[in-house]
């Protein structure tokens, strides 16, 4: 199985700092506790508080470029699934592992531990990024920078495409979940 | 190779002589426990892929919290569908509506977490157990992942180790030093990385702290962002644990920082989050609408029982509503045996049923648009209890209980004089 779209994709950096929250950062506070998720619904309000004009530049296969602890605050999914939806993929400096753990969820890909990026990418560079082997090339500089790549057992979740996938591929693994339990 | 306690304790879970931070394993839980608000979720999600049952149904628990007093049709409906749900997926334990208590204390209460434990919960509050010396993952939407394959990954995460010197002055407790230390970690003021560590209590003034104390900490801390809380083993009613998992001498912590208790001066949470901490004076003389002690940070025995000295012979001030919220109906029934319950209810407390109380969206007892509570949740954002322009100052169970004597929020070392 491949990850949607390939691990070794071309696209555009947009360039995000340190520190960006999920809940009033990505997306609004208002469509979190309301637990919206269909995509369509979440887009147009995708990064408003960080950068109103940012949606409207981002085209499927463009990548967000982070800064240290890229999600930070509660491990809240909206903003990423409509970052999902837009075919989007993230690089970032840090990300704390619980906000990793539902970007997985949602089968968003994340290289996590892009230690300096921020330093030799700038916004609107077009980049080749290998999230396979973690190889980042900047398309104009030809300069390249190798990462620590996604783990292997999380790249199997991203190319399952994350938890519903998951538990539909554990299902077919596992049939006798399936079946009703025998009467106790 | 020298490990720290979360180190060890996740070694354990996956069979391995050790981990080290960073490592992604996939820990097998001794317990899963869910709570009443999440069970039909999960449910849904795994029926809509065509499962009919889950992996290990037997160690799966669910413990009725958060909707324990059933004032909606919905709520109605909710429990309803727990108790199909229970019945079809045939787990280890089901306590419905006022069965048990709240789940990140009744299962310590009755031994079915005990020290050096892994287990995997829903809810973020499960940090709790760290107080007893066992690490519960919080799962969170993750939880079906869970339910159908019995485990979930996660990373080895890094610690900071706390060390604790000197004691409380009269009228401090260990909710304060929560409140306290949130803001010190999140304000940068302590200079030590926070989120997503195990905060990692230990040194000579952690050995005189009882359970509810140690809850106390492991609870307020979780609202921003650690990963885990843990005390060295310590059974629930106080014993010391012998050969328990510590951290070895030589641990590799990432930080490392030592408290003076002492230093401490009682504090308040100001709405908007636990680490939203003020000295006390700077909120004293705020008038409140309501008082709740209680829940999952501040709801076991020796919490009502200081704050009953309080009230004892005493009576609410009319303006205030008092609720009480016992962690578990062992709790509760402790606290009528001993004369606590009279002692609250001559003052003109209300008893709720065990559980979350109001902590969990205002249930059993929501603020109205524009008033003021004062109480022990764990949380006190916008709407937490009720309306969302209401004002939620959190406090420990004795600044709450003087306040609602008080009709005011007061300094507890003033209390009474």
């Amino acid at each position: 199985m491949a990850l949607e779209g390939g691990w070794k994709t071309r696209g555009t950096c947009h360039m995000l700092g340190d520190n960006v929250p999920h809940d009033g950062g990505v997306i609004r506070f208002d469509l979190v506790t309301s637990r919206v998720q269909d995509p369509a619904q979440l887009i147009p309000y995708l990064f408003g508080e960080i950068d109103p004009t940012l949606k409207e530049r981002v085209k499927p296969g463009d990548f967000i470029v982070a800064g240290k602890n890229f999600f930070c605050g509660k491990a809240h999914n909206q903003g990423m699934i409509a970052m999902k939806a837009l075919g989007l993929r993230v690089l970032c400096e840090s990300m704390p592992f619980r906000s990793f753990r539902a970007a997985t969820g949602v089968a968003l890909p994340c290289l996590i531990n892009c230690e300096g990026i921020s330093g030799w990418i700038a916004n609107g560079d077009e980049i080749e990024a290998d999230f396979d082997s973690g190889t980042v090339t900047n398309v104009q500089s030809g300069r390249s920078e190798r990462y620590p790549s996604i783990p292997p057992e999380i790249k199997s979740i991203l190319e399952e495409g994350g938890m519903r996938g998951m538990l539909a591929a554990w299902l077919r693994d596992h049939p006798e979940l399936a079946e009703p339990p025998q009467a106790a | 190779m020298p490990m720290t306690m979360a180190e060890k304790l996740l070694a354990k879970a996956v069979g391995r002589a050790s981990v080290k931070p960073g490592d992604v394993i996939s820990p097998d839980p001794e317990l899963v426990i869910l709570h009443d608000g999440y069970v039909e979720t999960a449910h849904r999600q795994l029926s809509q892929i065509g499962y009919k049952r889950i992996s290990n149904p037997k160690r799966v628990i669910i413990l009725t919290d958060h909707n324990v007093i059933n004032t909606s049709p919905r709520a109605i409906e909710q429990s309803r569908a727990n108790r199909r749900i229970a019945a079809e997926w045939q787990v280890g334990a089901f306590f419905d509506v006022g069965r048990g208590g709240h789940g990140h204390i009744y299962p310590m209460e009755t031994g079915m977490v005990r020290p050096g434990m892994f287990l995997i919960a829903y809810d973020m509050h499960c940090t709790n157990f760290g107080a007893i010396g066992a690490f519960a993952m919080r799962a969170g939407p993750d939880i079906p992942i869970v339910l159908a394959t019995g485990t979930l990954w996660t990373m080895v995460p890094q610690t900071l180790r706390v060390d604790l010197v000197g004691a409380f002055q009269p009228g401090v407790y260990a909710r304060d030093l929560g409140f306290k230390l949130s803001r010190d970690l999140t304000s940068g003021r302590l200079g030590v990385e926070y989120d997503d560590r195990v905060v990692e209590f230990g040194g000579e003034a952690t050995a005189a702290m009882p359970v509810s104390e140690r809850v106390a900490l492991c609870n307020t801390l979780t609202e921003i962002g650690v990963n885990n809380v843990l005390f060295p083993p310590l059974s629930y009613t106080g014993e010391k644990i012998v050969g328990g998992i510590v951290s070895d001498d030589d641990a590799r912590f990432e930080s490392r920082i030592t408290l003076d208790l002492g230093a401490l001066g009682p504090q308040v949470a100001l709405p908007g989050g636990p680490d939203r901490a003020v000295d006390i004076a700077a909120a004293v003389g705020r008038p409140v609408d309501q008082a709740v002690i209680g829940s999952c940070g501040s709801g076991m025995y020796e919490d009502f029982e200081r704050a009953a000295a309080l009230v004892r012979g005493k009576t609410i001030a009319p303006n205030v509503r008092f609720f009480v919220v016992p962690g578990t109906n062992a709790i509760a029934q402790r606290m009528m045996e001993s004369g606590l319950t009279k002692d609250f209810m001559d003052a003109g407390a209300i008893f709720l049923p065990a559980g979350c109380g109001p902590c969990a969206g205002g249930v059993g007892a929501p603020l109205g648009p524009g008033e003021v509570s004062i109480s022990t949740a764990a949380t006190n954002g916008s709407g937490r209890m009720g309306a969302r322009d209401a004002e939620c100052y959190l406090a420990s169970p004795v600044t709450v209980t003087a306040s609602a004597l008080a009709g005011r929020i007061v300094d507890p070392r003033q209390a009474g004089q």
